[in-house]
């Protein structure tokens, strides 16, 4: 379960408050839709919740992990082995192969290299595997610079499902496709989600998106700093 | 660690023209550092060796450095010269091996003549332990005979069997020619790299017969001894300049020494060559630090344009740093990742730079030795270019930190976002 409570964000002291919320919680499994328009703190809450964004104030747990008692190599170590992450464009790293892309989080976690090897014979057989499963062919050895945005990005979600981590969290990864595209995406995403067992929290100014997740919920509304 | 290495090489390969760039301005300050080095150690060595196995330099009571300077580098001239009676006496010592007397004063065309025996050219030895070698001809048969070094042949385009007279004194002092009594080339000497490219060598019989008629440093009016004449004399020299002394056993060097400069008939002053030799060295060898100094600035610029080319990519890779920060790296990852990129093209520069060497060793060595008698070694790197390398490696390490830095307090604060 995540749960944040009297939670408080700024980037620096001098600043504002961006980042208020009294109460919210996710179940586990749960794959939550989070909604607002551009500005209302939605890349902050993923900034907390993988552990990137140190808190002022109030409490951040996930799967009974308090966040905001860790260091910050703690909470990169914990973003390592328990957070997959899907941003909204240039997701992959140019010099990698596709392959090496989805393989990146086992190179920097124990946890998640232990879960994809068990899951399949090595990593890069398991890297493999994901990316057949989110429909792309794991032999082409085009640069990935050369992908089209689409396929990027389903690279980047299965990047962020290897090795099972217990939450993805996808920055508006679909605001760079068009509708079938992002329907497809989003389909495979959520099934993936499902079949490995992940939380997942999507932000997207794009409230049609909502209907296909098991919860929606509008960050305007729960934020108070806005 | 094993995974930053990779994303280094990775990273470095994807940039490969920049990295290429600074790969080549490394190699080619570590070539130049390493090479200097080498021509440095070469040139002591060589000075060292100009003369090599001679064990005493014996003169006239004088300083112990103008008595190298003119004996062994023809530069300067003696205040006075010592007896052949002396110069017997010493040689019949029984510590004595060999010796090989030497007798200066005169010049052709700017060159000093040096008169003296054959055992000049059995015995003496230049650089790692290097007979004198000919180039054409041999040593003397006659007394009008005389064996130029490389660089007087060269020079003079003299060849064997031309003919050339000699002059009384030397540079300014030079008066009279010797015209009656012309010298032959015999023989002409290989490239040494030391003073010895620059003398005529003629028999001791000869000096004496050119002076034969003279006394005092000029022509005895009315005397007129002809050429063939004085060959049918009996030459006997009255004084020598120096002698070069070779020990049968080197320990009895320091015996030898105070029995020489102590030495009751004459005053006399020996030396050691090797420590005279030294002490010169250090008097202009500045130079060669100087030089060895200048290269290691080159070294270092090359490092601070590689420290200058990583902190230029920095702002283009906040991208390339998100991503890491978000696939698990923390920003000491992103300084590992900069301090490895640095290290791999220092350690690339270095090797690129050593291969850069040899091979230019490889080509230049015989071009070098032919032109200038210098030998310089293909041996692997000895301790102190292990220790250029090691302070290289270290400086590129360290002119890392700066963008590795730079690198982690920017990833810090971008975090997964890059914000503009």
């Amino acid at each position: 379960m995540i749960a944040l409570e009297n939670l408080r964000y700024r980037w620096n002291p001098e600043e504002p408050v961006v980042l208020e919320i009294d109460e919210f919680s996710i179940d586990d499994g749960e794959r939550v839709f989070v909604e607002g328009p551009s500005g209302c703190g939605k890349t902050t809450l993923l900034n907390v919740l993988s552990g990137i964004a140190a808190v002022d104030m109030g409490l951040v747990t996930v799967r009974g992990q308090n966040l905001t008692a860790m260091a910050a190599s703690e909470r990169d170590a914990f973003r390592a082995d328990n957070v997959g992450v899907i941003f909204q464009m240039f997701n992959l790293l140019p010099y990698l192969s596709m392959i090496e892309n989805v393989a990146l989080p086992c190179r920097f976690s124990g946890p998640r290299k232990q879960r994809a090897t068990r899951a399949a014979v090595s990593i890069e057989a398991e890297a493999k595997r994901l990316v057949g499963r989110m429909g792309l062919s794991a032999e082409t050895s085009r640069p990935v610079s050369r992908l089209s945005v689409g396929q990027q990005q389903r690279v980047a979600a299965a990047r962020a499902l290897i090795g099972a981590p217990e939450l993805v969290v996808a920055d508006e990864p679909t605001s760079a496709l068009d509708g079938d595209a992002r329907n497809a995406f989003i389909d495979l995403l959520l099934e993936e989600c499902r079949e490995s067992g992940a939380t997942l929290v999507f932000v997207s100014h794009d409230t049609g998106l909502a209907n296909q997740f098991d919860r929606g919920v509008s960050l305007p509304e729960i934020n108070r700093a806005l | 660690m094993m995974p930053i290495l990779r994303l280094a090489f990775a990273s470095l390969a994807n940039r490969r023209t920049t990295a290429l760039l600074t790969i080549a301005a490394i190699s080619l300050g570590v070539t130049l550092l390493l090479g200097v080095e080498r021509i440095r150690t070469e040139a002591r060595e060589g000075f060292a060796n100009t003369v090599s196995g001679v064990d005493l330099i014996v003169g006239a009571r004088g300083g112990s450095m103008q008595l190298l300077l003119y004996s062994v580098f023809r530069i300067g001239n003696a205040t006075s010269e010592m007896s052949w009676a002396v110069y017997e006496k010493i040689a019949s010592d029984p510590k004595v091996a060999w010796s090989i007397p030497l007798a200066l004063g005169d010049s052709h065309k700017g060159f000093r003549v040096l008169g003296t025996s054959e055992d000049y050219f059995r015995h003496f030895r230049h650089g790692r332990k290097r007979k004198l070698k000919f180039d054409a001809g041999t040593a003397f048969s006659d007394v009008f005979d005389a064996v130029l070094g490389a660089d007087v042949a060269a020079k003079l385009a003299y060849k064997v069997g031309d003919t050339f007279t000699i002059t009384h004194g030397i540079g300014d002092a030079a008066s009279a020619e010797h015209r009656d009594k012309p010298f032959r080339v015999s023989g002409i000497l290989t490239k040494t790299g030391t003073p010895v490219d620059n003398t005529i060598h003629v028999g001791l019989d000869g000096i004496e017969a050119i002076h034969i008629d003279w006394r005092g440093g000029a022509r005895v009016p009315g005397l007129r001894i002809t050429a063939d004449e004085v060959r049918s004399m009996k030459l006997k020299p009255s004084t020598v300049t120096a002698v070069l002394i070779g020990l049968k056993s080197r320990r009895a060097a320091f015996k030898m020494l105070r029995q020489l400069n102590g030495y009751a008939r004459e005053p006399l002053t020996a030396v050691l060559p090797g420590v005279v030799l030294h002490e010169l060295w250090r008097a202009v060898g500045t130079a060669e630090r100087l030089l060895s100094t200048v290269t290691f600035f080159v070294v270092l610029t090359s490092l601070l344009g590689m420290a200058a080319m990583l902190l230029a990519g920095i702002e283009g890779r906040r991208r390339e740093m998100a991503i890491l920060r978000s696939v698990g790296a923390g920003p000491g990852h992103v300084f590992a990742l900069l301090l490895l990129e640095a290290w791999a093209l220092t350690l690339s520069g270095i090797l690129c730079g050593m291969a850069l060497l040899y091979a230019a060793l490889a080509i230049g060595r015989p071009i070098v030795e032919a032109l200038i008698g210098m030998h310089i070694s293909m041996d692997l790197p000895g301790h102190s270019e292990l220790g250029l390398i090691g302070l290289v490696l270290v400086a590129g390490l360290l002119a890392g930190t700066v963008p590795g830095l730079i690198a982690f307090r920017r990833s810090l604060v971008d975090g997964m976002t890059v914000r503009f």
